[in-house]
């Protein structure tokens, strides 16, 4: 019973997913071209599985682009450059002391952020790819990167048109009738129905946001004033948690894109602003205990030091720009959004008999 | 019309609601997500109708070894029993009954119906790199790990130095190395011991 040894060209792309806490569970992924069939490789390091599709029963080939690299690249930005910022300022206000502490503490991990955002960059966007055959639909994960995929896509599709041919528009006529979607990963429970919303929240959220200027207007007039500090550390709170109320509530529902974008924006500000606040107040320590005062005696006097600095300065004169901006932008949006709400569905829109709006 | 045929993964809508619906990239109607999906001729096949078999039509004539009512189509390549449409399985270009490809499976003689593999390359050079590769850190186990990882190594490329690599080929350098690491282990082993038990002898 000798067999003719199958010879396998490896296509490009692979993935990798953790199956477990160990490193050896972690399950690879690849595909190898054979002369009648494409091999589908599962494994772990010292087990393979493997599937073979043969190119006559691929009936197609999906991609989906995902945002999973953008959120990836966004995440990274956002940590590689307040630490590399904080470690390049820690470096050049350190004493003697504290030298080469920056560079450990926040250069280290801010360049491998830095080297994993390049590196995401490099590979391009990432996708989700399906196979379907007459009985299941398998998902292709080492056709992570859209790239690849549309390479291998390319390259199967004439290899398959080779075996079955070219699909004719006759052929679309005779379809049988239990012939269905392409199912993805998402679609083995239905996709949310999209509800109504008069987006309250983010109505209060732009009314916080020019309240918010007032405290924060004041508090550089009167620097000295605690209650005014209090009081705009309060309202920059509001403002944060409306932000994080409004984007969980605008989950599924029928607010314009335009208007959604608002709270995340205002999330990302306050994370990158705390982060730079952290860093640099870490850095004003840091300097203060190498210039030779005592740890106790350095850490109220840092935080003034950090509020009279000139990136403090910057911050706010952003925060206020910020604010402004989303503020009049956002209630122009909003009147527009709930203008065409009104038109479209002039019944839903009414407040019910005992008063009170449509939430 | 088959504007039905494939629908967005995310939310589910047809993909081809205003375009050709023979494949092709674009965005999705419903969320606006690119999308490409290439479509051929086995979509719209039709599933086709399981075998039966033929049944009997006369005393005289062959019938199948499993199915005495039905009619011998083919005989088995591999143990030479009549088999009927039912019961023949093509394979490589060969027929076969059930029997022998269940027979041909459990001794891996079949390639194609392989779904699974050990490598085992890849164990016996874990086994003997593992131990090596914690010394830095745990130095004080080197001593326990450093011969059995040596051993087992050794065992497991010996005792699995027929059995069959992965299905996409590849180079068999890693038995090779794992079995020269082993050994030098043992034999490194072999002479501090021997040079520990000398100089207790001479003190």
């Amino acid at each position: 019973m000798s067999e003719q040894q199958e010879t396998y060209i490896r296509l490009p792309g692979r993935a990798q997913r953790h199956g477990g806490p160990s490193v050896l569970a972690a399950e690879r992924y690849r595909l190898w071209l054979g002369s009648d069939h494409l091999l589908h490789v599962t494994g772990t390091r010292y087990r393979e599985t493997y599937k073979r599709f043969y190119f006559r029963d691929i009936q197609a080939l999906s991609l989906r682009k995902t945002r999973t690299g953008a959120v990836w690249s966004i995440v990274l930005g956002s940590l590689a450059a307040p630490l590399l910022a904080v470690a390049l300022s820690v470096e050049i206000r350190a004493g003697e002391y504290f030298r080469g502490v920056g560079m450990v503490l926040f250069g280290a991990p801010g360049a491998l952020c830095l080297l994993l955002l390049l590196f995401n960059m490099a590979f391009g966007p990432t996708c989700i790819c399906h196979l379907r055959t007459a009985v299941h639909v398998e998902e292709l994960p080492c056709l992570g990167r859209l790239r690849t995929a549309e390479r291998v896509f390319d390259r199967l599709k004439v290899i398959i048109e080779e075996v079955q041919g070219r699909v004719q528009p006759e052929m679309t006529q005779r379809r049988p009738p239990e012939m269905v979607m392409l199912p993805g990963p998402k679609l083995a429970k239905p996709p949310p129905a999209v509800r109504h919303s008069t987006a309250r929240a983010h109505e209060i959220l732009l009314y916080l946001l020019f309240i918010d200027l007032i405290p924060t207007a004041l508090a550089r007039v009167f620097p000295d004033n605690q209650q005014l500090g209090s009081l705009q550390y309060m309202t920059f709170t509001g403002v944060l948690g409306c932000s994080i109320a409004a984007a969980v509530i605008q989950r599924s529902t029928d607010i314009p894109r335009s208007i959604k974008s608002i709270p995340w924006i205002l999330i990302g500000y306050a994370v990158a602003r705390t982060l730079i606040g952290v860093g640099q107040s870490f850095t004003i320590f840091v300097q203060m205990v190498g210039q030779g005062k005592a740890p106790f005696e350095a850490l109220p006097r840092h935080i003034e030091s950090f509020e009279a600095s000139p990136l403090f300065l910057g911050l706010t004169i952003i925060g206020v720009l910020l604010h402004v901006t989303l503020g009049s932008v956002g209630v122009v949006l909003l009147r527009d959004f709930r203008r065409r709400s009104r038109r479209s569905s002039p019944v839903s829109m009414e407040a019910p008999p005992g008063g009170g709006g449509n939430l | 019309m088959s504007a039905d045929v494939l629908a967005c993964g995310r939310c589910g809508r047809s993909l081809f609601e205003n375009t050709n619906p023979l494949g092709g990239s674009g965005r999705c109607p419903g969320c606006g997500v690119f999308f490409r999906v290439e479509v051929f001729p086995a979509l719209f096949h039709g599933r086709e109708l399981p075998r039966t078999g033929e049944a009997l039509m006369t005393e005289t004539e062959s019938s199948c070894f499993y199915h005495p009512d039905k009619r011998a189509a083919t005989p088995c390549d591999c143990c030479g029993r009549f088999l009927c449409a039912l019961c023949d399985i093509e394979l490589d270009g060969r027929h076969l009954c059930a029997g022998c490809v269940s027979a041909e499976r459990a001794k891996g003689r079949i390639e194609r119906l392989e779904n699974q593999r050990v490598l085992y390359d890849v164990i016996a050079l874990d086994a003997a790199l593992i131990p090596l590769a914690l010394t830095p850190c745990f130095w004080w186990l080197l001593p326990l790990l450093s011969p059995v990882g040596a051993c087992v190594a050794l065992y497991v490329a010996l005792r699995y130095r027929k059995a069959p690599g992965r299905i996409p080929p590849r180079r068999r350098w890693r038995t090779g190395l794992a079995v020269s690491l082993a050994v030098v282990q043992l034999i490194a082993w072999m002479a501090a011991v021997a040079a520990l038990l000398d100089f207790l002898v001479a003190g």
